[in-house]
């Protein structure tokens, strides 16, 4: 139901996009005298595409706050289970059975953690201006993600490589290191595999590219086809695609509001995310 | 008699007090508990404590208050622990003098590795000849770094940098500080230069400068340098 309407919403915005390239092309064959008007109209249309990337901004926000807040009850139900079980029965529990509840307990409280951290990092999006976007040097960013990552999962191996110039890049960094943390989170819970992971820093022209690969079983085509889209809705998504799916959708969040580009596919070996920042001055959305 | 380093931790969560009060014990330490402002402010007066775990959200009075009145008679080093992970609260805090900054939720040995640095600051006893950490070496006297046994050159900025870090290891120091130390009082605001520097720096001492092993960075806030082994 929800879906439908999201498309239909999508139509409106693409035939009303149609229309409007359609006036102007019209303007434009009128000639010089109607110039004045040409720029008037590129405006217009300037202006149209924002509020569309807006309104998609707009969107992933809601059904992000709607599908974190609901998973927030699965984590929670878990501590609470398994704690209230440890209490009631700690005297008939052999020691394997508590360390298990206990080592539950820990594991539900680490994805909370994750949540939460995916919840704070959105109502960043939204305050998001030129006074939290400064020039940052890239490897600081990244190594910072990394050394979070090492304290949460000591076992977890990634390998990074960076150029060797020193890059500065306009953004919000506790966002971007959201993304990162979220794509090497995604990596080490849904490939299946212990290779250590890939991060890629990649110098451009005009912007920075970053990758981040794994050599597991690759995404599947479900959550692929969801990012593409220009408003993936995250609860429309089914059990373990949609767990999978969030904080995904947040990093696509994430780097639109960035000006980035955000796609993943999935290489002979695994699965890759390929992200990018643009250089030169930040303005927000 | 009792010789344990005594910590008070003003926090008002009795959870989180239950906790950390388990953690240090069992690290060694003697904790007292304050669940309130003002019950710290006075523990702090009559009990001398070590050092303090000030968490900044307490029902009586803001924490910066505390670590303002604090700050206003004792250089007892003072640790903060908060669940806010902004910034500009973390910078407005150790400019403010609090010693270090800790994020809730923390891991257990985060939180005892931040205690010992404080400590060790605070007794002095930081300014050892030498520093060492896994393959680096700093001599403070002979101004002379090696690192794997081979010797690294850095420009004299970046040697005063490198060696204000080691001299703090295991502690943050922000921006702001570590610009007045080197560049003086009249230091620009802006921290480009500084940033720069230490990405030279990450060049000749770390393997690799975005999994460094020696110089971590706390985006927006500063850098905080290995513990020091031979502290």
């Amino acid at each position: 139901m929800r879906k439908k309407q999201l498309d239909s919403l999508h139509h409106m915005e693409h035939s009303a996009r149609r229309g409007l390239c359609t006036a102007l092309c019209a303007a434009a064959a009128a000639g010089g005298i109607l110039a004045s008007r040409y720029v008037s109209r590129r405006a217009e249309r300037a202006r149209a595409e924002r509020m569309s990337q807006e309104t998609a901004l707009e969107k992933i926000h809601e059904s992000l706050m709607r599908a974190v807040s609901h998973d927030l009850r699965t984590p929670l139900s878990g501590i609470m289970g398994n704690s209230l079980l440890y209490l009631e029965n700690h005297e008939t529990l052999n020691q394997e059975e508590r360390l298990q509840l206990v080592s539950h307990i820990h594991e539900d409280s680490g994805w909370l953690i994750n949540i939460v951290e995916n919840l704070l990092a959105m109502t960043r999006i939204r305050d998001m201006d030129s006074t939290r976007t400064r020039e940052e040097i890239v490897e600081e960013v990244l190594g910072e993600a990394l050394q979070k990552m090492k304290m949460r999962h000591p076992g977890f191996e990634v390998h990074a490589a960076i150029p060797d110039q020193i890059i500065m890049l306009p953004m919000d960094a506790l966002l971007i290191e959201q993304v990162l943390i979220n794509l090497l989170e995604n990596a080490l819970r849904h490939s299946g595999s212990k290779e250590p992971v890939d991060v890629i820093v990649e110098d451009g022209e005009s912007h920075v590219t970053f990758t981040v690969r794994d050599y597991g079983c690759g995404i599947s085509e479900e959550t692929l086809s969801h990012l593409s889209r220009n408003a993936p809705d995250a609860c429309t998504l089914s059990g373990v695609h949609r767990k999978n799916c969030i904080g995904l959708v947040i990093c696509k969040a994430i780097i639109s509001a960035h000006h980035g580009s955000f796609t993943g596919r999935n290489h002979s070996h695994g699965a890759e995310f390929i992200f990018t920042l643009p250089k030169g001055a930040f303005e927000p959305k | 008699m009792n010789a344990r380093i005594r910590i008070l931790l003003i926090e008002d969560n009795k959870n989180t007090c239950s906790y950390i009060s388990a953690l240090l014990d069992k690290n060694g330490y003697a904790v007292t508990t304050a669940l309130t402002g003002r019950e710290g402010l006075s523990l702090a007066a009559s009990l001398c404590p070590n050092l303090i775990l000030l968490d900044l959200g307490l029902p009586d009075m803001d924490g910066f208050q505390v670590l303002e009145q604090l700050r206003g008679w004792s250089h007892v080093p003072i640790l903060i622990v908060s669940a806010c992970n902004e910034e500009q609260e973390k910078v407005a805090a150790l400019d403010s003098g609090a010693d270090d900054y800790i994020t809730k939720p923390f891991y257990p040995n985060e939180l005892t590795a931040r205690i010992r640095a404080a400590l060790r600051h605070s007794r002095g006893s930081a300014h050892s000849q030498v520093y060492k950490a896994l393959d680096l070496e700093i001599d403070f006297d002979k101004r002379i770094i090696h690192l794997a046994g081979r010797r690294v050159h850095l420009t004299q900025i970046e040697y005063q940098l490198l060696s204000l870090l080691a001299e703090n290891a295991g502690r943050v120091l922000t921006y702001n500080t570590i610009l007045r130390r080197i560049w003086g009082p009249y230091a620009e605001e802006n921290n480009q230069i500084l940033r720069v520097n230490m990405a030279n720096i990450r060049r000749k001492i770390e393997q690799n400068p975005a999994q460094p092993q020696y110089v971590f960075t706390e985006v927006g806030v500063g850098y905080r340098m290995r513990e020091n082994e031979n502290g």
